[in-house]
Formats: structure tokens, C-alpha cells, sequence
């Protein structure tokens, strides 16, 4: 288990957290680990954790960030440089890309604070066993964002900690594939997203994006649309799972792979 | 309290043993999982009843924090949404008093004093209105602590 995920838990058993309910009271928890939160409009981040020994440290999030799960996702954050870096001097203002449960690289202080705030709001105790016990599907994900107040990245991106298929949390944006976050199975399958470059014409997401509507489930799809291995076997295909948001115009996919894509004798 | 809090695990055991109400005493982990599959029990719907109970108990504590009243988690918010903000200072001037309140206020809470660049990350990149919110929030804490601000 990583740091930030050991003291979320930690913070969980001090304040005897036992249902996702008490969850939902994030304000009560804040206040309850010595801070307050304060909501105003702030211009060129989301959120901000002012902290200075000896005072009330002050979470303030963006009241410009109307969306709940969205506003939940960065006090979690600021909650978390709290407890990581406590009796320390500082004022940290996050933007919104700092503040994302789509990172899995780059070891820094923004990362951690965000493993925190995805380990907190959805601890394992919680979503495990609804994580574990269900075939790989978006329902999940969606069932886990509902009740747990959270965005669909946040779940989605949680749900590839428990997942023990070769799979990837996909977000693309304005035609593009943005980020992905990977399963275990999927990194040691040495398999890569072909992040940063189009969404392949005729994937599912790419579809919604262009506002054609399409069946909830699972669709196989030639392996080359989602992934960049070139040495695919013959008629290679992946499994997608895709679905789009209206409120930030992008499309969440699934990507399942679920039988051999690579051939390894191919040059 | 300590009467409270005997009567309070009173009330827990009484409530858990309703659950148990058929007398269901296993000796090993696996016995109960075979009693409860006998008996059709969902263990899942167990565990959900016993954390609400638990969670309706915990209600009558009044020093647990799910307790704290919604008028407690708002005051200090408000307080400090009452201070003026002030706007009207340059990004110099607003910086140069969020450094000197930072620093006083690091030095009575015995923090090491950090230059102001240091401390506050972004500080440079932060806009006008956002350095003025910080600045409020600032001048809040130096209140609390008796120290004098500027008169803008």
C-alpha cells in the first residue's frame, strides 16, 4: 500500500469511520482534523490549503466549481497535503490540474495529495467488495460515483486499483485521449494507451463525441484504436466500454483486454 | 459521560444480540459462514443493519464529530467571508503583507520563519483576487492572535 493511501486509512480509523455515509459529511471531518472550510471564488485555482502552526489551518475551494463531487474530490486533496505535511509552513493553491484522480505518475506532492484524496473518498473497505465482486463493467463505476458522491474519473480511476484484468480508465476530450490510468495486469502486460494522439474514428468514445448515440455495454473493437502496440496478432480486438459526459463533454472508456493482442514473434 | 457511554454499550450488545436472535454460537469463522448459508442469512445486509445501528447509537454522543452542529462548521467561514477584501491594494503591496503576516504568524506558532517564496508556493502566479482572498484569510488568523494589521 502506498503512503498516502496508509494515511488515509489512518485518518479513517481515528475519526471511527464505518459507513460511506459518514463520508458524505466531509466538512464535519475537516473541522474534526482542526481545519475549516471556506468557499469563495477564487480565479486561478480550484482550491487552496493556507496552513500555519499554531493556527486553524483553512481549505478554501473554488465556489466557482458548482459540481459536487468535483468540489468533494478537492477538499479531499487539500485534506490530504494537511495530513501529509502537518505543523508545516505553507499556502497551497492547486489548479485544476493538480487536483485530478487521473495521475499515476510523477511522484510529487500533487500526486500524492490526489492517491490521498481517491483512497479516502473511496476506501477499500468501502468499494472493495463492490469492485471485486462484479465481472469487469461501467454500471460499477457508475454505481460507486452515485453513492459515494464522487465524479465518474474518480470512480473509474479507483476502480483500476482492484481490477485484476489487463484494463485502462480512458478520458478523451475534443476529439483527443487525454489520460488514462492502467490496471497492475495492464502495465506488466507491457500494453500503453495511445494517449495524447486522436481517438481512433468509429471507437465508441469517438462516436459519442460526435453525438452518435450508442448501446451502454461492451463493444470489441480492433486492438489498434485504443492501444500502441504495433506487433498486434491477426484481428486483435479489446473490449470498449464507453460513455459520454455532457457536463464536461468528454468521453470515459473502458478498455478491457481480455484475450492475447500481441503476437511476440511478429519483428 | 462514563454513565452515558455504559449505557450507550448497553444498548449496542442489546441491539447486536437482536440480530442473533436464533441463537447462532459458532466456534470457528467457517461454522458461522455454514449457519449463516443455512439459514439463508445475507451477511451483507449483517453488516449494513450493524453499522446503522451503530450510527443511530453514535447520534446520542454529543462529543462525536458527526454530532457537530451545522452552525459550528459554518462559523469560522463566515467570519472570515465578513472581513473586507481589499481589492484595491496592488499585487505588490498585497504580497508584501501576506509575507509579513505569514511570517509573524510562523514565528508565534514557532514554525522556523520561511521566506515568502518558499512558504507560499505560487505566491507570484496567484491573481489579484486570489492573493486579496488570502490576504483576508491571513489578517483573520493575525486577529485571532493579536496581531495589529495595516490600515489599508
Amino acid at each position: 500500500m502506498k503512503k498516502p493511501e496508509v494515511l488515509a486509512n489512518h485518518v479513517i480509523d481515528k475519526l471511527r469511520i464505518f459507513t460511506p455515509e459518514d463520508l458524505l459529511l466531509l466538512e464535519k471531518i475537516v473541522l474534526a482534523r482542526g481545519a475549516v472550510v471556506v468557499y469563495e471564488p477564487l480565479q486561478g485555482s480550484e482550491a487552496r490549503l493556507l496552513s500555519i502552526p499554531g493556527n486553524r489551518p483553512i481549505i478554501t475551494v473554488s465556489s466557482n466549481v458548482t459540481y459536487l463531487p468535483r468540489q468533494r474530490f478537492s477538499i479531499a486533496h487539500e485534506l490530504g497535503h494537511l495530513e501529509m505535511h502537518r505543523n508545516q509552513l505553507h499556502s497551497i493553491s492547486c489548479d485544476a490540474d493538480s487536483i485530478t484522480p487521473l495521475s499515476f505518475s510523477k511522484p510529487d506532492i500533487e500526486v500524492e495529495a490526489n492517491q490521498f484524496a481517491s483512497s479516502f473518498l473511496l476506501p477499500k473497505r468501502f468499494v472493495g467488495h463492490i469492485f471485486e465482486e462484479q465481472d469487469p463493467s461501467f454500471s460499477v463505476i457508475q454505481e460507486v460515483a452515485d453513492r459515494f458522491a464522487v465524479s465518474l474519473s474518480a470512480a473509474g480511476s479507483r476502480y483500476m486499483n482492484f481490477l485484476e484484468e489487463p484494463a485502462a480508465f480512458v478520458i478523451s476530450k475534443r476529439g483527443r485521449i487525454l489520460r488514462f490510468v492502467p490496471t497492475d495486469s495492464f502495465l506488466k502486460a507491457d500494453l500503453f494507451i495511445r494517449v495524447n494522439e486522436g481517438v481512433e474514428q468509429d471507437s465508441m468514445a469517438e462516436k459519442l463525441l460526435r453525438g452518435v448515440r450508442v448501446r451502454p455495454g461492451w463493444h470489441d473493437v480492433p486492438a489498434e484504436y485504443w492501444l500502441t502496440e504495433k506487433n498486434f496478432m491477426r484481428g486483435a480486438r479489446v473490449k470498449e466500454w464507453s460513455f459520454y459526459s455532457e457536463r464536461f463533454e468528454m468521453a470515459l472508456s473502458l478498455i478491457w483486454v481480455d484475450e492475447d493482442v500481441v503476437d511476440e514473434w511478429r519483428d | 459521560m462514563g454513565n452515558k457511554s455504559g449505557e450507550n454499550t448497553q444498548k449496542a450488545i442489546s441491539e447486536l444480540e437482536k440480530l442473533f436472535i436464533n441463537d447462532l454460537i459458532p466456534d470457528t469463522a467457517e461454522e458461522a459462514r455454514e449457519l449463516l448459508a443455512q439459514a439463508n442469512i445475507d451477511t451483507t445486509d449483517i453488516k449494513q443493519r450493524g453499522r446503522e445501528i451503530f450510527r443511530s447509537i453514535l447520534a446520542e454522543f454529543d462529543d462525536d464529530w458527526r454530532n457537530i452542529p451545522d452552525e459550528e462548521v459554518k462559523q469560522e467561514p463566515t467570519h472570515i467571508l465578513k472581513l473586507k477584501l481589499l481589492e484595491s491594494l496592488s499585487r505588490e503591496e498585497l504580497i508584501s503583507r501576506i509575507e509579513s503576516i505569514f511570517e509573524q504568524l510562523a514565528a508565534i506558532g514557532g514554525a522556523k520563519a520561511v521566506a515568502g517564496g518558499v512558504a507560499n508556493r505560487n505566491l507570484i502566479n496567484e491573481s489579484k483576487e486570489d492573493l486579496a482572498s488570502l490576504l483576508r484569510q491571513l489578517e483573520y488568523l493575525a486577529d485571532k492572535k493579536d496581531i495589529g494589521r495595516e490600515e489599508e
